[in-house]
C-alpha cells in the first residue's frame, strides 16, 4: 500500500510547479482585492446625434457632417476625453443618424440610439420638426438629452422634464426686435401681415397683431396661409392696394422664395420686408435669383459677426465660417449654430468625467460655458430686459421652463458685396456686446 | 381539412407563439423594430386588401391614422378615460369616418374615389391644425406613453396586426369572400348576379378605417406626441403603398414582408449620412424591377416552378 502511494505521489519538480502556481494565484487574489480593476473601458465615447441630413430640413443639417468630423479630429488628436472611471482618455464618436426631419423616424432613431447603441447622451443639434420626438424618447428612457437651437413650441410640448435641456431663442424678443428695426427707416407704418399656418406661424402672427399697434404701427392682417401654397397673388395684390410699406410675411422654406418672387413680378416693393425662411441663409438668398435678396431683413440667430469664441479651439465665429467654406466649398449660414450644441456636449462629458447618466445630468445642470453663441447656463434666470419683453408680448411665458437657456438673437439685413451675399447686423436689441455692422437701408426701388 | 391547409395553420400558430413569447427573450431593440413593423403591418394589410381584392384605391389612409391618434389624445389625455376604452373608441371613430366616406364617395370610381379620400384627409388635417383645444399646429403630448413599457406597446401592436390578418383571412375565405372577389374582378358583372357591391365595398372600407385608426392610436402611444403633420401626413399612405407593393399587393404575406423591409431599411439607412433617402429610393426601384409582383410574388412563383420541376424529376 505504502509503495503504491509513493509511486503515485508527485515528483519534487511537480511539487515546485504546483507551489509556484498556488503562490502566484494567491498574490493575484490579494492584489485584485487591494487594487481592484475598474470596469472594462469602451473603445469610444458614443454620443447619439439625430439630425436632418436629407429631406425637407436637409439645408439646416448641411454643415453637421463637417462639424462632427472637425470636432472629433480636434478632441481625438489629444486622445479623447478623460473618464475617471476608466482612468484614461477615450476618443469621442458622434453617432450621426439621418432623421430626414421626420417625426416618426426621429422617434425610432432616438429609441435605437438609446437601447441598441446605449449612448449616454443624445444631442439634437438642429431641426425643429423632429425635436419633440427625440426629447420625449430621451425623457421616457431617462437618458440626458440636449435639444439645441430648439423653438419654444417644443419646450411647451415636452413639458417639465428631468433629462432634457434646451438652448432656445425668444420669438417674443425677435418679433419685438423686427418691429423696432422697422422704425429705423421712415415708412407709413402700415404692416401687411401674413404667416404660414403652423406652430411658429400661428405664434408669430398672434404676437405681431398684439404688439404692433402699441408700437405705433397699423396692422393689416391677411391671416394664415396653408403650407404648400404656390400662388400668393391675392395676398400680394391686397398688400399693394393697402399700400403696406412694411411686409411681415413669415413664410416657410420654398413658399418664402415663391412669395418674394411673386411680389417682384407683381411690382410690390415694400420699404421693409421680412419674408421668413428664404432670407435665412446666403444660399437661400442667392436662390431667390438676381438681386431680389437685397435689403431683406431676417432673424440673425447666429452670425459670423458675433464676437464670441468657440470653447473647444478658441476660434472666432467668423474663423469657423471661413474654415467651413475653405474645406467644403460651401457657404455657411445660420445652420452653423449647430456647432454650439457639440461644444456643450464636449464640455458636459469633460466635466462629468464619466459615462454615468447621473453624473452627465449633474454636469448638464451645472453648465456655465462661454460658447460661440455666448454664455450657456441652464440655471440662469431670465434677465430683467427679457422679462419686460415677455410681459409686453407673451405674458404666459413669464414663468421660465426648467433647463432652458435663451441665446442671443439680432436682426440682420442682406447686402451684396463683390457678387457675394453678406448679412450685416442692423439691430441688436438687448445684446449690446454684439456690434451693429450697418445702417438699415430701404429695399432698393421702393422709394 | 387538407394537408396544405393544416401545414399553414401549424406554421402560423408556431409563428404567433414565437412572436408572443419573444419579449421575454429578445432585447428591447428587436422589440422596438417589431412594434413599428406591427403598426405598419396592421394598416398596410388593409390597404393591400382593398387595392388587391376590391380595386378600391384609398390615398387618404392618413385620415384614419390621424383620427386614431387624436381620439386617444382627447379621451385619454384630456378627458382621462382609461387607456383600453380610448383605444377601442379610436377604432370606432375610424369606423364612423370610414362609414361617412363610404356613404359619400364610395359610389365614385377609381381615380375620383382616390382623390376624394385625399381631400377628406386634407380637410381633417386643416381642421386639427387650427383646433386650439388639441394644441393646434403645435400638437400635444400623450403622457400615458411615458408610463407604458415597451412590452405593452409591443403586445398592443401585435394584437392589432393579428386582428387585421385574421379579419382579412376570414373575409377572403368566408361566403362574403366570393362576393368580394366578384366585386373586385368586375363590379358591374357582380351586381348583375345579385351582389350588392356597394355594401361589400362599404363593409370592407369600414373595417379598413377601424383597423387603421387602431394602428394610429397605438402609434400615438409609442411616440407619445400627437401633431397634425404626424397624424395626417401623406407619408402614411405612401408607406402603406410602399409596403404593399414591395411585399406583394393582395396577399397576406406580402405586407408582412413589406413592413419588415420598410421599418428595417429606414432604421439601417439612417446611418448613411446624407444618402438615406436616395438609397431607399434606389433599393425600392431595384426590388420592383426584379420583382414587379412584390417579394412574396417572386418567391411564390419561384417556389411553384421549383416544386413543378421537382415533381417532374421524381
Amino acid at each position: 500500500m505504502g509503495d503504491f502511494m509513493l509511486r503515485k505521489a508527485i515528483t519534487k519538480l511537480q511539487a515546485v510547479i504546483i507551489a509556484v502556481i498556488v503562490i502566484v494565484a494567491a498574490i493575484a487574489v490579494v492584489l485584485a482585492y487591494l487594487y481592484p480593476l475598474g470596469p472594462l473601458a469602451p473603445d469610444v465615447i458614443l454620443i447619439g446625434v439625430p439630425a436632418p441630413l436629407t429631406g425637407p430640413g436637409a439645408q439646416m443639417g448641411e454643415p453637421i457632417p463637417w462639424i462632427v468630423s472637425y470636432i472629433e479630429n480636434v478632441i481625438n488628436k489629444e486622445g479623447g476625453i478623460f473618464l475617471e472611471e476608466y482612468g484614461r482618455k477615450i476618443p469621442v464618436k458622434f453617432l450621426l443618424k439621418d432623421n430626414q426631419a421626420d417625426f416618426d423616424l426621429t422617434a425610432t432613431i432616438t429609441e435605437e440610439l438609446i437601447i441598441k447603441d446605449k449612448v449616454p447622451l443624445i444631442l439634437v443639434p438642429i431641426g425643429a420638426l423632429a425635436m419633440p420626438a427625440a426629447g420625449m424618447k430621451a425623457e421616457k428612457y431617462g437618458v440626458p438629452c440636449i435639444l439645441h437651437f430648439c423653438p419654444a413650441s417644443t419646450i411647451e410640448i415636452i413639458g417639465p422634464s428631468q433629462h432634457v435641456y434646451y438652448t432656445t431663442w425668444s420669438w417674443s424678443e425677435v418679433v419685438q426686435n423686427i418691429l423696432k428695426a422697422c422704425k429705423l427707416i421712415e415708412t407709413n407704418g402700415k404692416i401687411g401681415l401674413l404667416a404660414v399656418n403652423n406652430a411658429e406661424g400661428q405664434r408669430i402672427h398672434r404676437m405681431v397683431k398684439n404688439i404692433a399697434p402699441g408700437m405705433g404701427f397699423e396692422v393689416i392682417d391677411y391671416g394664415l396661409y396653408s403650407p404648400g401654397l404656390i400662388d400668393f397673388s391675392p395676398y400680394i395684390e391686397r398688400m399693394k392696394t393697402d399700400k403696406a410699406e412694411i411686409c411681415f410675411a413669415y413664410c416657410w422654406f420654398e413658399e418664402s422664395a415663391i412669395f418674394w418672387r411673386q411680389c417682384h413680378e407683381m411690382g410690390y416693393k415694400p420699404k421693409v420686408a421680412y419674408i421668413g425662411m428664404a432670407a435665412a441663409e446666403p444660399s437661400t438668398v442667392a436662390a431667390l435669383g438676381g438681386d431680389l435678396g437685397l435689403g431683406l431683413i431676417a432673424l440673425g440667430l447666429f452670425s459670423p459677426a458675433f464676437p464670441f469664441k468657440d470653447s473647444i479651439t478658441g476660434k472666432l465665429v467668423k474663423e469657423l465660417y471661413d474654415m467651413y467654406t475653405k474645406e467644403t466649398g460651401r457657404t455657411a449660414g445660420v445652420n452653423m449654430a449647430s456647432y454650439v450644441g457639440f461644444e456643450i456636449t464636449v464640455d458636459v462629458i469633460r466635466r462629468a468625467g464619466s459615462l454615468s447618466k447621473e453624473k452627465i445630468l449633474r454636469a448638464l445642470s451645472e453648465t456655465n460655458l462661454n460658447t460661440a453663441w455666448g454664455n450657456i447656463n441652464f440655471k440662469k434666470l431670465y434677465d430683467e430686459a427679457l422679462m419686460k419683453i415677455y410681459a409686453t408680448v407673451e405674458p404666459e411665458l413669464l414663468i421660465q421652463p426648467d433647463h432652458t437657456c435663451v441665446l442671443p438673437s439680432v436682426i440682420i439685413q442682406w447686402f451684396k458685396e463683390d457678387g457675394r451675399w453678406v448679412d450685416k447686423i442692423i439691430y441688436v436689441g438687448r445684446w449690446t456686446e454684439i456690434p451693429v455692422q450697418a445702417k438699415m437701408i430701404p429695399i432698393p426701388g421702393s422709394e | 381539412m387538407n394537408v396544405n391547409r393544416l401545414r399553414l395553420y401549424l406554421a402560423s400558430l408556431v409563428a404567433l407563439l414565437v412572436l408572443m413569447i419573444l419579449p421575454l427573450y429578445s432585447g428591447p431593440y428587436m422589440m422596438m423594430i417589431l412594434t413599428s413593423s406591427f403598426i405598419y403591418l396592421a394598416a398596410a394589410e388593409m390597404w393591400s386588401f382593398l387595392a388587391g381584392h376590391l380595386s378600391v384605391i384609398s390615398l387618404g389612409q392618413q385620415a384614419f391614422i390621424g383620427l386614431g391618434m387624436y381620439t386617444i389624445l382627447i379621451l385619454n389625455e384630456i378627458y382621462k378615460w382609461p387607456l383600453w376604452a380610448s383605444i377601442i373608441f379610436s377604432g370606432l371613430v375610424g369606423a364612423a369616418s370610414a362609414g361617412f366616406i363610404s356613404l359619400s364617395f364610395l359610389r365614385l370610381r377609381g381615380f375620383f374615389f382616390a382623390l376624394s379620400t385625399i381631400l377628406f384627409a386634407e380637410i381633417l388635417f386643416h381642421f386639427f391644425r387650427n383646433w386650439a383645444f388639441v394644441g393646434g399646429a403645435t400638437g400635444l403630448r400623450l403622457s400615458i406613453g411615458y408610463k407604458i413599457p415597451l412590452q405593452a406597446t409591443y403586445y398592443m401592436a401585435y394584437i392589432t396586426s393579428i386582428i387585421s390578418i385574421l379579419t382579412i383571412y376570414y373575409l377572403h375565405n368566408s361566403k362574403i369572400g366570393f362576393a368580394i372577389r366578384a366585386t373586385g374582378c368586375d363590379d358591374e358583372a357582380a351586381a348583375e348576379i345579385g351582389v350588392n357591391t356597394f355594401i361589400i365595398k362599404a363593409i370592407c372600407f369600414i373595417i379598413n378605417g377601424t383597423i387603421t385608426a387602431l394602428s394610429g392610436a397605438i402609434f400615438a402611444i409609442q411616440t407619445m406626441f400627437v401633431h397634425p403633420q404626424a397624424g395626417f401626413g401623406f407619408e402614411w399612405t405612401l408607406a402603406f403603398v410602399f409596403i404593399s407593393v414591395i411585399g406583394g399587393v393582395g396577399t397576406i404575406i406580402g405586407p408582412i414582408i413589406g413592413s419588415i423591409i420598410y421599418v428595417t431599411l429606414r432604421s439601417v439607412f439612417a446611418g448613411f449620412v446624407g444618402l438615406s433617402m436616395l438609397l431607399q429610393g434606389i433599393l425600392c426601384i431595384i426590388i420592383l424591377s426584379i420583382a414587379p409582383t412584390g417579394v412574396w410574388g417572386l418567391f411564390s412563383s419561384r417556389m411553384e416552378k421549383f416544386w413543378r420541376r421537382l415533381k417532374r424529376f421524381s
